[in-house]
């Protein structure tokens, strides 16, 4: 078996996850500098230092990242992406010596939203390191989250399942359900940041932990309802322990199995490597989540006599970095039509008709022109289209050419 | 009706069609001339230098080695312009059939009228010095009871009209005067009177006597210069005039560029 990592990063701190031990191995999402030298630190030792004042801390690397900043450390400057890939090496250097493992062959890092830069960002850290693109894979943490469930047995997750996540600042939802049909199993997973926050400091106090605990409680009155649940998961830093919530526990617990995972998502992106990693895939279902298209998208084409589906994109696969170019042919039809096949069986069918006046006159056979498909996100596609001529016989309009955003939902 | 999906590969060395004067980059633009022009395609458009570019241009290696196999076993050229047609996802089987019956009505056609047919093909698509060789074959063709005169007479208006659109107005007169004489066609006398207008009177008046004509037509003066007004009044000579409003160095750029434009206009037609 390879060695797989599952890294699950934010600013709250990172975690890494292996098959090698129970517990994700953790760190804080921040570098340490020794001053006057190049020693780059993370965990204790390098907090030990900083205390010391013999060393320059640079912290919420996540963000930085997103945000694309710059960060001046000891009189060099250096961008986010520098600082995450500086990170993200002694984070392996440190989770391979704590394991006695290997270095990782594969690595899933799950990320708490999907977007097209950051993914890029993430990627080319780990390129810079040394790693195949092929065994990089950035997901979700509601991807994590859904492998996560799935290995579990299926009374686990056979109705739905929720989770809560309370971090330092913040408190998101979770849920996740199963629809199995003779065709296929699709699992869905998707999450909501609360509107209600408490800074995890006041759990400390009797009064803040009673403010804190009816919170979260009337947040689970709130998401969960009446609506079936085989499982609620509670996960994040503010769940180490649960005595301050009582009143929130006792309502989650009722009628149903609860579990806290601190690690979940770490593990879930482990799972999720090891799926990569397989020559045949272990789960058998369609994931419908953040950074997942849940429509499937064909074009119709003919081939002679014949017409025939074009597959553009399948209901499941990553809509982040999907890019697809054709060049068609019209021949006497007057716009394109996309058939969108939602994966959620409660939805119809649809489709969706872009016109091809942007084409100048020429007769029939002769109408050729590219189509660029890419995402915006999972529920808008992207449409660039240009005339290409026909070659000598008749030259390309550069000025024939339309970008169009396509709605996926209703 | 429908959306084709085009294949992935543009030849990096295209082929070159010299009747047409284009080049061709891909599977789809060489089916398209196939089709589009089985006139032009149908006698001495098959060759190894074809088979070569469907091979290694266009990476169509099963196919080229069909076609190579069909011309050494002396398959007629319609035949492999057919199957190459079938082998392409680009034409269904009713366009096909219609093709299949076109090249059929033009191989029931006698050489001369398949020649014909070409020259007035090349015409159509104003490749006005190819038509000319076309039909001078078909002038030089010995004589032949079996050829009408009317015949004989449409191929040399038609070759006068071709070199008319060359501007070679000389060559025009005399062609329409051949043309005359198996016709004896009063449009034909009326192409060489506007055509002696361009040039020299005296050479109507000379052809008149010739043959015996006494008069013509009074509203042939006036059609005339209706014509020439409208030509002047045509959105080239109103191009042309603005142009030659402009700075003296945006007009040289512009008259250049229309020249250019003229001169490839011209060649295209030879």
């Amino acid at each position: 078996m390879p060695v797989v990592f599952g890294i699950d990063i934010s600013d709250e701190g990172t975690s890494v996850a292996s098959d090698k031990n129970d517990e994700a191995v953790k760190f804080p999402t921040a570098v340490v500098k020794e001053r006057d030298s190049d020693r780059w630190m993370i965990g204790e030792q390098a907090y030990e230092m900083m205390l010391d004042n013999r060393a320059l801390k640079t912290d919420k690397l996540y963000t930085m990242i997103i945000k694309g900043n710059m960060a001046t450390v000891g009189e060099i400057r250096y961008t986010a992406q520098e600082l995450m890939k500086i990170f993200l090496k002694l984070v392996l250097d440190e989770t391979t010596k704590f394991l006695g493992s290997g270095y990782p062959e594969y690595i899933v890092l799950s990320i708490p939203y999907i977007d097209d830069k950051i993914i890029e960002k993430f990627v080319q850290c780990f390129l810079q390191l040394g790693y195949e693109r092929e065994k990089i894979h950035i997901i979700s943490r509601c991807e994590s989250f859904i492998f996560y469930v799935m290995s579990k047995k299926k009374d686990i997750w056979n109705n739905q399942v929720g989770m809560f996540y309370l971090a330092d600042s913040n408190l998101h939802y979770f849920e996740l359900r199963v629809q199995r049909s003779a065709k296929n199993t699709v699992v869905y997973s998707e999450s909501k940041e609360m509107d209600e926050r408490f800074n995890l400091g006041i759990i400390n106090s009797t009064s803040g932990s009673r403010m804190a605990d009816r919170i979260l409680t009337s947040c689970a009155e709130r998401m969960l309802g009446k609506k079936v649940f085989s499982t609620i998961f509670l996960s994040g830093k503010g769940f180490e322990k649960t005595e301050w919530a009582e009143s929130f526990t006792k309502y989650i617990c009722s009628r149903r199995k609860v579990f806290a995972d601190e690690d979940l998502f770490a593990k879930g992106s482990c799972i999720r490597g090891f799926d990569f990693a397989s020559k045949k895939p272990i789960f058998n279902f369609k994931c419908i989540c953040d950074g997942r298209l849940d429509t499937g998208i064909n074009l119709n084409l003919i081939k002679k006599d014949n017409e025939y589906s074009y597959e553009i994109a399948s209901a499941g696969d990553l809509w982040c970095g999907k890019s697809i170019t054709l060049r068609l042919i019209a021949d006497g039809n007057q716009d394109i039509e996309f058939i969108l096949s939602p994966v959620d069986i409660y939805k119809n069918t649809r489709i969706i008709k872009v016109p091809l006046d942007f084409m100048p006159k020429r007769p029939s056979k002769t109408l050729r022109f590219e189509l660029g498909i890419s995402f915006k996100d999972s529920m808008t596609m992207i449409l660039d289209m240009k005339d290409v001529g026909f070659g000598d016989i008749y030259k390309a309009s550069p000025q024939s050419a339309v970008h169009r955003e396509v709605n996926l939902w209703d | 009706m429908g959306l084709i999906l085009c294949e992935d590969i543009v030849a990096d060395k295209p082929y070159y069609v010299e009747e047409l004067d284009i080049n061709i980059y891909s599977i789809e633009e060489l089916g398209y001339i196939l089709y589009e022009h089985p006139l032009l395609v149908m006698e001495d458009f098959i060759s190894t230098a074809l088979f070569d570019f469907i091979k290694t241009e266009l990476k169509k290696e099963s196919l080229a080695i069909s076609i190579e196999k069909m011309y050494a076993e002396k398959i007629s050229d319609e035949n492999i312009i057919i199957y190459i047609l079938e082998t392409l996802d680009f034409y269904k089987s009713s366009e096909i059939s219609r093709y299949k019956n076109l090249i059929t009505n033009y191989r029931k056609l006698k050489r001369v009228e398949f020649l014909k047919a070409k020259a007035d093909y090349m015409f159509g698509i104003k490749r006005y010095g190819k038509a000319i060789r076309f039909y001078s074959i078909i002038c030089k063709q010995p004589p032949d009871r079996n050829i009408a005169d009317k015949f004989q007479g449409k191929i040399w208006h038609n070759m006068g009209s071709a070199y008319a659109n060359l501007f070679l107005y000389e060559k025009a007169l005399e062609a329409y005067k051949k043309s005359f004489e198996y016709l004896k066609d009063n449009d034909i006398l009326k192409k060489i009177y506007f055509l002696s207008k361009l040039g020299e009177d005296e050479v109507f008046t000379e052809f008149l006597d010739d043959n015996g004509i006494e008069s013509i037509d009074a509203s042939w003066d006036e059609e005339y210069n209706e014509t020439l007004k409208k030509a002047l009044a045509s959105q080239r000579i109103d191009y042309l005039d603005s142009i030659m409003k402009k700075d003296s160095y945006e007009k040289r750029l512009l008259i250049n560029e229309l020249a250019a434009a003229w001169k490839q206009e011209y060649r295209n037609m030879l």
